[in-house]
């Protein structure tokens, strides 16, 4: 039997990252492992010797560290991550309201990084070397180098406390509103989906400047790449070709030049999710958004050991299947690469 | 058609008059290839770098010193005004500067060493040893390195070494694929054979003639690089787990300065911002520029 090329590829692909799933799984919980902190004197500050080794015994904490690790990795492929002291709740039922929070900004940020950076690069691939192309280059060199912490405390400082044009940047929803049951657990799109357009619009007020800070730092990947790529498929041949049948540039630009750029430009993705989710801890803690990133940095500085190996192995996974889902559209974009696999 | 080559339209800090080419032009033409922007960056950046360096001189007051002249605006006396604790912030921001770029250019020299000889090694001899370490790095570079910091930074107890340390193992792995790549595209070219039939050593081949070869990129990289560490050092501390107060780190700035906006006390995290701002800005456009020079992907055509 002769399996499709395109399923060799996506399978090569899927066993890699597998692979380093494995990886990322050893080394989530080696990490909680090192933390400072002993999970029974952590939990019961005042008790006898004695009575530690009992606990630990109790809670495999004497067994070797290759039964610990595989005794976790069997509770953490049946849904129980632990449970966090700093919230008293299992991390499952923190990260159940958490993620939600995290994806919404995180989609808002890469969404306007995108709109920005894409038409940035291509300004800057079409009118290489003008004026245009100069200041492409200093305004995304300057959003990639305005540090988010100091970013995020001067705009609230300047929006909220002196001209009072954006809400109170407390959390994903001013007290005055009840927080929309729903679905998606998107406060916006579940306030739309009831009906609450106030509530909808209040929402993404309170998104629009955390989402800024967050996404600003997906603009200049983004237009760095596009402009490379822009110029490269711009000197294709048949670029040339499209100008001399007398083809309208807008439809030779937008149509083909971009397309052939966009292998590029899709690679970036993977490495965008990891800083978006990385630049989360640092814009959630200025913004007091209760996401996944103030929820690791919370109980990272207070060695809470269930939260971070959970965090960092959800953080680690969500950029492995990012890539992974890069490679396997490479396929479905470029007609080569699936065409290798076909010997 | 490389943009740099071209005569550019901007304003050129240059003397068109002038018949001999003067050392300014020789740096601005040779090594900038024209670029304005990557020359008011390296302007910039040698700017703070002085300011760095004679920072000890600069300073106005005793950056520890608390004084009860608490929350102050800038005045003659105070050039950026007093924090809560009455000291002076120009002066603290000045030894700020000169301590993130001690932290963060020891740990990026640090990662260059240890991750091009990694690098090097895994290039140059391929195999099942280069298939491992790229794939611990693939493994290394899916993690959120931000947040890998802050427990290796709390594992190893905080302080200034332990930030430098991180620094250097969260930057190992960006060297040790760029210089592998270098490495392995340059292995077979003709100057290897030539080296190796005029019986020269492996490692002679390694270290004499493959790795002076992989200095462009380990420049570029070198520099945007720095931009990253010096924000990542600053953002650490801003999180609470870098350079601890009273030890003056622009990210503590920033951070302290937080809690004094509501009072109006703007001036206690401005300038911190700005400068920690200007240093990084000017990092990424001296790296960009250089990148577009050196970059042999991007040098031809």
């Amino acid at each position: 039997m002769r399996i499709p090329p395109l399923t060799i590829y996506i399978l090569r692909r899927v066993a890699i990252s597998l692979v380093v799933l494995v990886g990322v799984s050893a080394i989530a919980f080696a990490m909680s492992y090192l933390l400072p902190s002993d999970p029974v004197t952590s939990r019961y500050p005042d008790i006898t010797n004695e009575q530690r080794e009992e606990m630990r015994r109790q809670m495999g904490l004497d067994q070797p560290l290759v039964v610990q690790y595989a005794r976790y990795m069997e509770s953490v492929f049946r849904g129980d991550f632990g449970k966090s002291f700093g919230t008293g709740n299992t991390v499952g039922q923190d990260l159940a309201i958490r993620i939600p929070a995290t994806l919404e900004l995180a989609i808002f940020g890469i969404v306007f990084g995108v709109l920005a950076g894409l038409p940035m690069g291509i300004l800057g691939a079409v009118y290489r070397g003008s004026w245009i192309d100069h200041i492409m280059r200093v305004t995304n060199l300057l959003a990639q180098s305005i540090p988010a912490f100091w970013l995020g405390v001067t705009l609230i400082f300047w929006l909220y406390f002196q001209l009072r044009v954006v809400p109170s940047p407390i959390g994903r929803l001013s007290p005055m509103f009840t927080a929309p049951v729903g679905i998606t657990g998107f406060y916006t799109i579940d306030a739309m989906l009831a009906g609450r357009w106030d509530v909808a619009w209040a929402a993404f007020r309170q998104l629009l400047l955390p989402a800024f800070v967050l996404g600003l730092g997906v603009v200049s990947p983004i237009a760095r790449i596009t402009r490379a790529a822009m110029s490269d498929s711009l000197k294709e041949d048949y670029i040339t070709f499209g100008r001399a049948l007398g083809l309208k540039s807008r439809q030779l630009i937008l149509g083909d030049a971009l397309r052939g750029a966009m292998i590029p430009i899709v690679t970036t993705l993977g490495f965008i999710v990891a800083n978006v989710l990385a630049g989360a801890a640092i814009v959630e803690t200025v913004f007091a958004w209760p996401g996944l990133g103030r929820y690791a940095v919370t109980a990272i500085t207070t060695s809470d050991m269930a939260p971070v190996s959970t965090c960092i192995l959800l953080i680690a996974s969500s950029v492995a299947v990012a890539n992974l889902l890069v490679d396997i559209s490479y396929a479905f974009i470029d007609p080569r690469i699936r065409n290798e696999y076909a010997q | 058609m490389n943009m740099h080559s071209e005569p550019m339209n901007l304003p050129l800090p240059q003397v068109q008059s002038a018949p001999k080419r003067s050392l300014w032009r020789r740096i601005y033409h040779g090594i900038f290839g024209g670029d304005a922007l990557g020359f008011a960056g390296a302007l910039l950046l040698a700017v703070l770098l002085v300011v760095a360096v004679i920072g000890p001189i600069l300073v106005t007051h005793d950056p520890l010193l608390t004084t009860p002249k608490t929350l102050l605006p800038p005045s003659v006396e105070h050039w950026l005004g007093t924090d809560h604790f009455g000291r002076d912030v120009f002066s603290r921001t000045v030894t700020s500067l000169r301590i993130d770029f001690i932290v963060a250019g020891l740990g990026v020299t640090g990662a260059i060493f240890i991750g091009s000889f990694i690098g090097l090694i895994c290039g140059y001899l391929g195999g099942w040893l280069d298939e491992l370490v790229m794939r611990l790095v693939d493994i290394v570079q899916s993690f959120p390195l931000l947040l890998i910091a802050m427990v290796l930074i709390l594992v190893m107890g905080p302080g200034v070494e332990s930030i430098v340390i991180v620094t250097v193992l969260i930057n190992i792995p960006t060297y040790a694929r760029v210089i592998r790549g270098e490495a392995l595209s340059r292995k077979t070219l003709e100057y290897i054979d030539a080296a190796r039939c005029s019986g020269a050593s492996e490692a002679s081949i390694l270290f004499r003639h493959l790795m002076p070869n992989t200095l462009s990129p380990i420049i570029v990289h070198g520099s945007l690089n720095l931009a990253a560490a010096v924000g990542n050092v600053a953002a650490l501390s801003f999180l609470g787990v870098g350079i601890r107060p009273p030890t003056p780190d622009l990210g503590v700035m920033v951070a302290e300065g937080t809690n004094y906006l509501i009072q109006g006390a703007w001036w206690m995290s401005i300038g911190p911002g700005l400068v920690l701002a200007a240093t990084i800005f000017s990092l990424n456009l001296v790296g960009d520029c250089l990148e577009s020079r050196l970059d042999p992907r991007r040098a031809e055509g």
